[in-house]
C-alpha cells in the first residue's frame, strides 16, 4: 500500500511524505503489525512540478515557432508567386523542380503539374539550345550565369524572347546541384529597343541630310566669296573687300556650327576616329596662338604665356588636338571683355600633359561648371551668346577621345573662368591600331 | 599636259564656281550634272580627270565611280570625289567604290588652293602615260 501524504515538522514546515505500508503475518496468516516506510519527497515533487510546467511553457513555443516557421513559407512563397519574372528550381538533369506563377504565365502552361519533370530545354526554341547550354556552363565555371538571352517557345507556339540569370540554389537542405533560374520576358524591352535603334538611325540620318543641305549653299558662298576677295574676277576695292569679309567671317561661322554639328553627331556615335602620330603639343599651341592673336589683337586683350621650353611629346591627332586649343582659346576671347587678359599655361609630367586657358572673363557660376560641356547649354542661358552651343561638348568629346579629361573651374560670376585638360602622352596601344587602320587611306 | 577635266554636280552653282576656279588656273572643263550624263561624258570626250559630287538625284556619285571603274574603257580615268560632307566614312566609301581621291568642296579659303593643287597634280600623273585604254596596266 502507497500513498501521500503532508506532515509537519516540529518547525512548522510542511513536508510531503511518501508511505509505502506492508502488513506483518505470523507463519499462520494471522496479522502481527505493519511496516511502514516514510520517504520524504517534497524536493522531488517541487521538481517534478517544475517540469511539467516547463514542459507545458515548450510546448506553447513549439506550437508558436511552427505557426511562425509556416507564416515566414507562406511569405516566401507569396513573394515568389508575386515576381512577375519566371523563376525556374531546375534539377542538375535539366528536368524542372519547381515554379512559380510566372513561370506558368510566360510558358502559356495552366497548372504547374504540367511543367514539373519536364525538361527545361523543351521549352527552349531550337536555334537557341546552344545558347542556353553555353549559359549553363558558364553557370558551371564561374557559379552563376547573367543577361543569357535565348527566345523561350510557349505552349502557344509563341517565341518569346528573354533573359536569364542563374545560379545554384543556396538553401541547406535543398538537394545538391540544384540551379535557381530566373527568367525575364523581354518582348516589351526588345521592342523599345528596336524603337529606339530606329530613332537614333533617324537622328543620324537627320542630321547627315540638314548638314548637306546647309553645307550645299555654303560652298557656293563660301567659294565665290573666297574666289572674288582673291581678285580673281577684277580687282574689288578696299571699301568693298570690308563688307565681304564681313559676309565671309560669318558664313564661316555658319560652316562652323555644320562642322560641330558633324562632330557632335560623330562622338554620339562613338564614330570619332583619330589619326594619331607622336607631336610636340608646342607646335600646335604656337600656331593656334598665330591663328588667335588677330581676334585678341581687335578686343585689346592680353596673351600671357606659360609655356615650358622643352617639347611637349604626346601622340595624339594633329588636327584634333588643334580644333580643341583654338576652341578654348575663342571660348576664353569670347567671354572675356575688352582688355582682358588670357593665360595658357602647359606643362608635362611623366604620364601626362596639362594644358590650362584662363580668362578674366565673365566667369560660370558653380552650378554650371559641368553643364558648359552639355551640347546647346549657352541656348538656354542668354549671357553665354554668340557661340553655336557646341562647341566645348565637341572639344571634351575630342579630348576624350584622346584617352585625357577635361573640366572647367571658376571662382564665380564676373571672376574669370579656367578649362583645364589633360591628355595622356601615349594614346592606348589597341585602341590606336584599331582607328588608325579603320581610316583606310586617309590623306588629312 | 592633258588638261581635260570632267565635273559632275546636280548644283549649278557649284558647277560654274568649280568651273570659273579651273578655267582660272587654266585647266580646260566640261560639265555634267547627274550620273548619267557623266557616264556618257566619260566614255565620249575621254577626260583626263573626273571631278565626282557624291550626292546627286538618280545614280550617287559612289555608284558612278564604281561603274567607271569597271568600264574598260573608263577604267583609267583617275576620279576624285569631291564632297561637301568631308566625313571619315565618306573617305571609306570612296576607297571602296575605287576613286583615286578625295576632296572637299571650297568651305574654307585654303579649300581654293587645295582644288587646284590637287587637280593639277593628277593631270600631271596621267601626262606620263599613254591614252586612256593602255593606262591601266602602267599606273596602278
Amino acid at each position: 500500500m502507497y500513498y501521500e501524504n503532508p506532515s509537519l515538522r516540529r518547525s512548522g514546515e510542511e513536508r510531503l511524505i511518501a508511505w509505502h505500508n506492508t502488513l506483518l503475518r505470523n507463519p499462520d496468516g494471522k496479522i502481527t503489525g505493519i511496516l511502514s516506510f516514510g520517504t520524504d519527497i517534497t524536493e522531488r515533487k517541487q521538481m517534478e512540478h517544475e517540469l511539467m510546467r516547463d514542459f507545458g511553457r515548450l510546448e506553447g513555443m513549439v506550437a508558436e515557432r511552427t505557426k511562425q516557421l509556416s507564416e515566414s513559407e507562406e511569405k516566401l512563397t507569396s513573394i515568389l508567386e508575386s515576381s512577375p519574372d519566371a523563376i525556374v528550381v531546375i534539377a542538375p538533369d535539366g528536368k524542372i523542380n519547381e515554379c512559380n506563377h510566372a513561370t506558368l504565365v510566360l510558358l502559356k502552361v495552366p497548372t504547374k503539374e504540367e511543367l514539373i519533370g519536364k525538361s527545361f530545354l523543351d521549352f527552349v526554341t531550337q536555334k537557341d539550345h546552344k545558347l542556353a547550354l553555353e549559359g549553363m556552363a558558364a553557370l558551371q565555371t564561374q557559379g552563376y550565369a547573367k543577361d543569357i538571352d535565348f527566345t523561350i517557345l510557349s505552349k502557344n507556339g509563341r517565341e518569346v524572347p528573354v533573359s536569364m540569370s542563374a545560379s545554384y540554389l543556396q538553401a541547406k537542405s535543398g538537394k545538391l546541384g540544384d540551379i535557381v533560374a530566373i527568367v525575364k520576358d523581354m518582348t516589351q524591352h526588345k521592342a523599345e529597343e528596336a524603337e529606339l535603334k530606329k530613332a537614333m538611325k533617324l537622328k543620324e540620318q537627320f542630321i547627315s541630310h540638314i548638314t548637306h543641305e546647309l553645307r550645299t549653299p555654303l560652298v557656293s558662298i563660301a567659294g565665290y566669296l573666297d574666289y572674288i576677295m582673291a581678285d580673281n574676277m577684277g580687282p574689288v576695292p578696299e571699301s568693298i573687300k570690308g563688307g565681304l569679309a564681313v559676309a565671309r567671317r560669318n558664313t564661316e561661322r555658319l560652316v562652323q556650327l555644320t562642322n560641330d554639328l558633324l562632330d557632335v553627331r560623330r562622338i554620339e556615335a562613338g564614330k570619332i576616329q583619330l589619326v594619331p602620330e607622336l607631336l610636340d603639343l608646342r607646335e600646335i599651341l604656337d600656331q593656334c596662338i598665330k591663328e588667335i592673336t588677330p581676334f585678341f589683337y581687335k578686343k585689346k586683350q592680353i596673351l600671357k604665356l606659360k609655356i615650358q621650353e622643352r617639347p611637349l611629346r604626346v601622340q595624339g591627332d594633329r588636327i584634333r588636338l588643334n580644333q580643341i586649343v583654338m576652341n578654348l582659346l575663342s571660348n576664353a576671347s569670347k567671354f572675356t571683355p575688352e582688355e582682358g587678359q588670357i593665360t595658357i599655361q602647359a606643362e608635362e609630367d611623366a604620364d601626362t600633359i596639362t594644358v590650362q586657358v584662363s580668362d578674366t572673363g565673365i566667369g560660370i557660376r558653380k552650378e554650371d561648371l559641368k553643364r558648359v560641356f552639355k551640347p546647346f547649354a549657352a541656348i538656354s542661358k542668354p549671357s553665354y551668346d554668340k557661340g553655336t552651343g557646341l562647341g566645348l561638348s565637341v572639344t571634351k568629346g575630342l579630348v576624350e577621345a584622346h584617352g585625357g579629361k577635361i573640366w572647367a573651374e571658376s571662382p564665380g560670376e564676373g571672376k574669370g573662368a579656367t578649362f583645364i585638360f589633360i591628355l595622356p602622352k601615349k594614346v592606348r596601344g589597341g585602341e590606336k591600331e584599331e582607328r588608325g587602320g579603320e581610316r583606310g587611306e586617309g590623306d588629312r | 599636259m592633258p588638261n581635260k577635266v570632267l565635273v559632275v554636280d546636280d548644283e549649278p552653282d557649284v558647277l560654274t564656281l568649280t568651273k570659273l576656279i579651273l578655267e582660272g588656273a587654266g585647266i580646260s572643263v566640261i560639265t555634267a550634272s547627274n550620273g548619267k550624263e557623266a557616264l556618257q561624258k566619260a566614255e565620249d570626250e575621254k577626260p583626263n580627270l573626273i571631278l565626282l559630287d557624291v550626292v546627286m538625284p538618280g545614280k550617287s556619285g559612289f555608284e558612278v565611280c564604281k561603274i567607271l571603274k569597271s568600264q574598260p574603257q573608263t577604267r583609267s580615268i583617275p576620279v576624285i570625289i569631291f564632297t561637301v560632307l568631308n566625313r571619315d566614312v565618306d573617305r571609306t566609301l570612296s576607297v571602296e567604290a575605287g576613286a583615286d581621291d578625295f576632296l572637299p568642296k571650297p568651305l574654307e579659303p585654303e579649300d581654293l588652293l587645295l582644288l587646284v593643287k590637287k587637280v593639277k597634280a593628277h593631270l600631271e600623273k596621267s601626262s606620263y602615260s599613254q591614252p586612256p585604254e593602255q593606262l591601266d596596266q602602267t599606273s596602278r
